[in-house]
């Protein structure tokens, strides 16, 4: 059905283009309705009117003026071509890269909006496309959404090409496929799927594929268009889709056989099949010694819970199982709580909502402004709140160790679905005690083992286990042991490190 | 029905937390009442006998041939008498899954959360069961790969934290009052949990790979047995004959004994949520052995729909099916041992032999009509 | 008070149906909405009799009487 429509629409409006130079340019003209960016230049090519078009903006000024116009108006050659003119400038008189032939306006209007010069010859119902891309764009610069201390500081940026490039520099190997998509009915975004061939499980490539081509949009603006579409899981707070602005950790998951999707226009790549341990790590891990990338991740490991369960645990016990607390530390804590009017899940909610509001507008400020906003939240959460008599110092605590907590993730939309989790389970906590938080704890456990990423078990490898995989997820081994691809990504090519390269 | 299917590791993970759970509760105290301080030695003579009803088990699930129970229970006895026997089984499950949701209920409302009506803490509990059940066998057998590292590093914390209050007098004397109450004692422990692993008779189809299965049940059921006669000596061990046989949870009470350095106390509640974990694993197949078996029992394709409803009866039932403590021991003690082997026994003997006899029938007709062709 | 439990008890099971309805009228097999339905409604009316406190027969009695008679 839906390529039915498509193809009518193409028969429509391929109207192929006139022998009549006047005629093309007022049908270009009428169809871009005049618009202020469109430059046509008018030239001579041995007596022969054409016409150079291009988006101002779009091109590359330079390029079109040294390799275009001025190879056509100053270093054609005097005498007159011995053939067809067309022909002879196809194919000596211009000084680029791709050039080529088109002969209907839906490509000519395709290829001039995406920033290529368009050469219309008088006499000729046929066209070239130079391509002369350039536009100003922000260059490749320090990441800012992922820093590291050691590794690789750049990002992708918004450009397509240079994205693509990043990730060729990284790996240079003949199998990297780059296949292009267009996506978006008016956007016409251009998407790439990146991948290693014969690393990469076809059976995920065509999925991918798939689920891509399925997509019918008017605009595609941002990666995160694209993850909605394709990801498993639409109504789970987790994420089965990964997402990167660093090449590093793109490279390294198509290394392990994953696939990358990137979308022109932003620096955010998508990286499928994404487990729920690839939320947890972080390319440095790899970069810093083998034993403290172990600690480091247990040490995730630990504050996923801390973050998770804190608040709930906190008023649980206060509110349910006082006696399990040790005396001491109950008399101190219902000390501190004498004269907060509030129970403790009320005291709670307060305190993580502010939190949240806070961490929020943090974010939306511009920079001089989001201090202030740190300031003021710091004074008033940690001290004139409690000072007030409004909260406990010790739910004071509890909320920042979360909050710290939740900042360890390197990957940012699982601490989202970790801070989202926290307040169901508050409410469980407060209803049921402990009791709730455990069956709140089970119920997340089986959900996460329900969730599938492109075929592959989401809790893989724990869940199920693989043992061969164990030495790539709590603990890393050192590089020379790492001897195999992840089996849960991918079954083929499945060396690594030959097992003689550190012997002493 | 669902095309799942769970690992022979899995399907042991699950047949270890099936063995462990509710029972761990429940059973110490019925025979330390018995057996004295010789409860260990009737769990030991139980867990044998589970060894052997596994062993006959695996012989019913390969005459079974990728059918469950209920469906295989049809095909030998036919529509009418296949279905009379089976509304038994079911109802078996069915109760025995109403007895496990008012046991983690009695647990919990007793032990950690007394202000709680004991009607909420069973809904809550089923509903995350429900939703165990409507994820399916596949999601449940890799929850189970996911908590049993934990079950373990805490039973193991559990063991080494109480070795320091272990005292060995309490075993004495060996055999006191002589065998007969030991081998009453240990019809308790076959009674449950091993007499209820006839259940596993509707999971052993959807298990992978039919040669290790049949290890991974027994093993299952070793590991088991272990884990509860570990948990039953310590009981005895630490608390003595008597406070075992007087607590309705001694080894939660066993576990408020844990006291590392005057410092790390309260660690029965970490004890609490393991023993509510593997409940909850055993309730979980139950509950979804039973929703399975309705809805082949009705010949319907899924069995999504019939959680619900069959959940709002189990916690009816589970509300009314005793009234009182003492009345769940006289049954558990006295009843259930019967009721169960009729149904974990005479049952499956009953549809084996009907199996054997099915085939040989099908086997006879497959020769005439081979031979026919053949001339 | 227990009329409320009663009203609540027969909201979920309406909830219920109309959660489970669509799923068994797409499968479009009578039998399997028939049975849920009966399923369904057995068990909400045990529900609706037990939250109005009427004393419900305790099927762990029968089996009692029934192995006492057999085995004496």
């Amino acid at each position: 059905m839906k390529r039915k429509s498509k193809n009518r629409k193409s028969q429509t409006a391929s109207n192929a283009l006139t022998p009549n130079l006047e005629d093309n340019l007022e049908v270009i003209k009428t169809s871009m309705g005049n618009s202020s960016d469109l430059v046509i230049r008018r030239v001579m090519i041995h007596q022969t009117p054409a016409a150079i078009i291009y988006m101002d903006g779009l091109v590359d000024n330079n390029s079109v003026q040294n390799f275009i116009l001025e190879a056509l108006m100053l270093e054609m050659p005097t005498e007159k071509p011995n053939h067809n003119l067309f022909e002879s400038i196809k194919e000596s008189a211009l000084p680029i890269g791709e050039a080529e032939e088109i002969d209907c306006y839906n490509e000519l209007f395709e290829r001039l909006i995406s920033g290529e010069t368009i050469l219309l010859l008088e006499q000729q119902s046929k066209a070239i496309a130079a391509s002369t891309k350039g536009w100003r764009d922000r260059g490749v610069q320090e990441t800012t959404s992922e820093s590291v201390i050691r590794g690789p500081k750049e990002s992708f940026t918004e450009t397509m090409r240079t994205n693509t490039a990043l990730i060729r520099r990284k790996i240079k190997d003949s199998n990297l496929r780059m296949e292009p998509k267009k996506i978006g009915t008016k956007t016409k975004t251009d998407v790439t799927v990146v991948y290693l061939e014969g690393t990469a499980e076809s059976e995920v490539i065509d999925e991918v594929n798939r689920r891509l081509d399925q997509i019918d949009i008017d605009g595609i603006l941002e990666s995160g268009y694209l993850e909605e579409f394709i990801q498993d899981a639409q109504y789970s707070p987790f994420p089965t889709v990964y997402n990167s602005e660093k090449p590093d950790a793109i490279a390294g998951g198509i290394l392990e056989g994953r696939v990358a999707i990137i979308t022109d226009g932003t620096p955010n790549v998508l990286l499928v099949p994404a487990l729920f341990v690839n939320f947890m790590q972080s390319s440095e891990d790899y970069y810093q010694r083998a034993d403290i990338g172990t600690f480091v991740r247990i040490l995730r490991l630990f504050c996923f819970f801390v973050a998770l369960f804190m608040p709930s645990i906190y008023i649980a016990f206060t509110t349910f199982h006082q006696e399990m607390i040790p005396p001491p530390l109950l008399i101190s804590l219902a000390a501190q709580r004498e004269g907060v009017p509030f129970p403790a899940l009320a005291e709670a909610l307060m305190m993580e909502l502010t939190f949240e509001v806070l961490r929020e507008a943090g974010v939306r400020l511009p920079k001089p402004v989001g201090s202030a906003v740190s300031i003021v939240g710091a004074l008033v959460l940690g001290q004139a709140a409690v000072q007030a008599g409004l909260v406990s110092p010790a739910m004071v605590i509890v909320v920042s160790i979360t909050a710290i907590c939740s900042f360890v993730f390197p990957a940012y939309n699982l601490a989202i679905s970790v801070r989202i989790l926290r307040f169901p389970l508050m409410l469980l906590a407060a209803t049921f005690g402990l009791y709730g938080i455990i069956l709140g704890m089970i119920a997340m456990v089986l959900h996460l083992c329900s969730l599938k990423s492109f075929g592959k078990s989401y809790m893989a490898p724990f869940a199920p286990f693989m043992p061969k995989d164990q030495k790539d997820v709590l603990v890393r081994f050192p590089h020379w042991g790492l001897l195999s691809r992840p089996s849960s990504m991918t079954k083929k090519d499945q060396q690594r490190v030959d097992s003689t390269s550190k012997e002493n | 029905m669902d095309n799942q299917s769970i690992s022979p590791r899995q399907f042991m993970f699950l047949v270890i937390l099936f063995t462990v759970g509710s029972s761990i509760l429940i059973v110490p105290s019925p025979l330390a009442i018995q057996a004295k301080q010789d409860a260990w030695i009737s769990i030991s003579i139980s867990v044998l006998a589970g060894l052997l009803l596994t062993l006959f088990y695996n012989q019913v699930a390969k005459q079974m041939q990728n059918k469950t129970f209920v469906q295989a229970t049809i095909y030998a006895f036919g529509n009418w008498v296949g279905r009379f026997l089976l509304v038994f089984y079911l109802s078996f499950l069915f109760i025995l899954g109403a007895l496990v949701l008012r046991n983690i209920g009695d647990f919990m409302t007793t032990e950690i959360i007394p202000q709680t009506p004991l009607q909420y803490t069973h809904i809550l509990f089923l509903l995350v069961v429900i939703w165990g059940a409507f994820l399916g066998l596949e999601v449940l057998g890799r929850s189970a790969e996911m908590f049993m590292p934990w079950v373990v590093l805490f039973l193991l914390l559990f063991i080494f934290a109480l070795l320091s209050e272990v005292n060995i007098e309490n075993l004495q004397p060996y055999l006191g009052d002589g065998f007969t109450p030991v081998f009453s004692a240990s019809t308790v422990v076959i009674g449950t949990p091993f007499l209820e692993l006839v259940i596993f008779l509707m999971i052993t189809p959807y298990v992978k790979d039919p040669k290790t299965k049949q290890r991974a049940w027994i093993i299952g059921v070793l590991v088991g047995g272990i884990i509860l006669t570990m948990i039953t000596l310590f009981c005895i061990l630490v608390l003595g004959s008597d406070l075992t046989a007087l607590n309705a949870s001694p080894s939660y009470q066993v576990a408020q004994r844990i006291n590392i350095a005057d410092f790390l106390e309260g660690l029965e509640v970490v004890i609490g949520i393991i023993w509510m974990l593997t409940i909850f694993f055993k309730l979980a197949i139950i509950y979804y052995s039973v929703s399975i078996g309705v809805a082949q029992f009705l010949t319907m394709d899924d069995h999504r729909p019939l959680l619900l409803p069959l959940g709002m009866g189990m916690i009816v039932l589970s509300i009314i099916a005793y009234p009182d403590v003492a009345y769940f021991e006289t049954f558990v003690s006295e009843t259930w041992f019967p009721y169960a082997l009729t149904h974990g026994l005479i049952l499956p003997v009953i549809v084996w032999v009907g199996l054997m006899i099915r085939g040989m029938i099908e086997r006879k007709k497959n020769n005439k009509k081979s031979n026919s062709q053949s001339s | 008070m227990n009329m409320w439990y009663a009203f609540a008890v027969i909201f979920i099971a309406i909830a219920i149906f109309a959660l489970q309805y669509p799923f068994l009228n797409k499968n479009g097999k009578r039998k399997d909405i028939w049975s849920f339905s009966i399923i369904l409604l057995f068990f909400t009316s045990i529900s609706v009799l037990q939250t109005l406190d009427v004393s419900l027969p305790n099927p762990l009695d029968y089996i009692e009487d029934f192995y006492k008679l057999i085995l004496g």
